[in-house]
């Protein structure tokens, strides 16, 4: 399955945040990225449509990747959206092949998960506030995947930049992070795959790798058939 | 028992040579400790599902 992220962004290079996940998408995995911003620039203020309509249709997994601010995307998202979906432009094959098509959003917040809650300091869910883009999805019959949401980035330490990292190129990957039993499969899978230019490990060490993926599958496993029964019972 | 996260995982990530290699090493013992919690809490479950006597009553 073809990625591609659009990252809405005045100033991808000043972003932290954003240089960290573009970091870690291009780290990990075969996604392409594209600079809404500078590629509005490069064109004198203006998208091709044609051009990025055809772009747009290679891919099966379309993410748009921005921070909130006063709780909506940048402005150039919607200048690209506008651009792209122009109803009295687009064609019917275009229409058409966004039908098999995911539509998943990286979301940066500046404030804690839990403000965004009824009751909560910003009284309304992130749900609610991206509500526009599921209905988007929705228009053009794309299956709009759980959004993936970034919180105080800047107050994160080692850990939680390591999780957030492999979470979000597993995202990227297979378009769900939530999801504990897809996340253990994905890192199963990375690890199996390490190369020496990687990590450089020594035989004995080697060994114990091997039965570190060993257990890790056993567990994983075990789990899965658990889960199986409690579900049947 | 070996214990991966504070005897093994700290030593890779020393020898890793990328960042992204870290954060994989990091993330595992973090997947295997968690399965280990889940693997508890379904055992559990499962235990307590095999003593309810409501349960005896559908077999």
């Amino acid at each position: 399955m073809r990625t591609i992220v659009y990252i809405a962004h005045p100033d991808v290079t000043k972003s932290s945040s954003h240089q960290f996940l573009l970091s870690s998408g291009q780290a990990n995995s075969e996604v392409v990225y594209v600079d809404l911003n500078q590629d509005y620039q490069a064109q004198n203020g203006s998208f091709d449509s044609q051009a990025e309509r055809k772009r747009l249709m290679e891919f099966d997994r379309i993410i748009f990747q921005f921070q909130l601010y006063w709780y909506q995307a940048p402005a150039i998202m919607k200048i690209w959206l506008d651009a792209i979906f122009d109803t009295e432009d687009y064609n019917d094959a275009f229409q058409q092949s966004l039908r098999s098509k995911q539509l998943g959003l990286v979301v940066i917040a500046g404030v804690k998960a839990e403000h965004y809650q009824a009751g909560g300091r910003e009284g309304r869910t992130l749900s609610e506030l991206l509500s526009p883009y599921e209905l988007l999805a929705r228009h053009f019959g794309m299956h709009y995947l759980m959004p993936f949401t970034v919180h105080q980035f800047h107050y994160m330490d080692e850990p939680q930049k390591f999780s957030l990292m492999m979470r979000y190129a597993c995202f990227l990957e297979t378009g769900e992070a939530s999801s504990f039993r897809n996340l253990q499969y994905y890192i199963l899978n990375k690890l199996e795959n390490l190369s020496d230019d990687e990590l450089e490990l020594s035989a004995t060490d080697q060994l114990l790798m091997d039965m570190f993926i060993n257990e890790l599958q056993d567990q994983a496993d075990d789990l899965d058939e658990l889960t199986d029964i409690n579900e049947a019972w | 028992m070996t214990n991966w996260q504070t005897d093994i995982i700290p030593k890779w990530l020393e020898e890793a040579k990328t960042y992204p290699t870290k954060a994989l090493l990091y993330m595992a013992g973090e997947v295997y400790a968690e399965q280990a919690r889940r693997l508890e809490t379904e055992k559990g479950k499962l235990d307590g599902m095999m003593w309810s006597p409501e349960q005896w009553n559908k077999i």
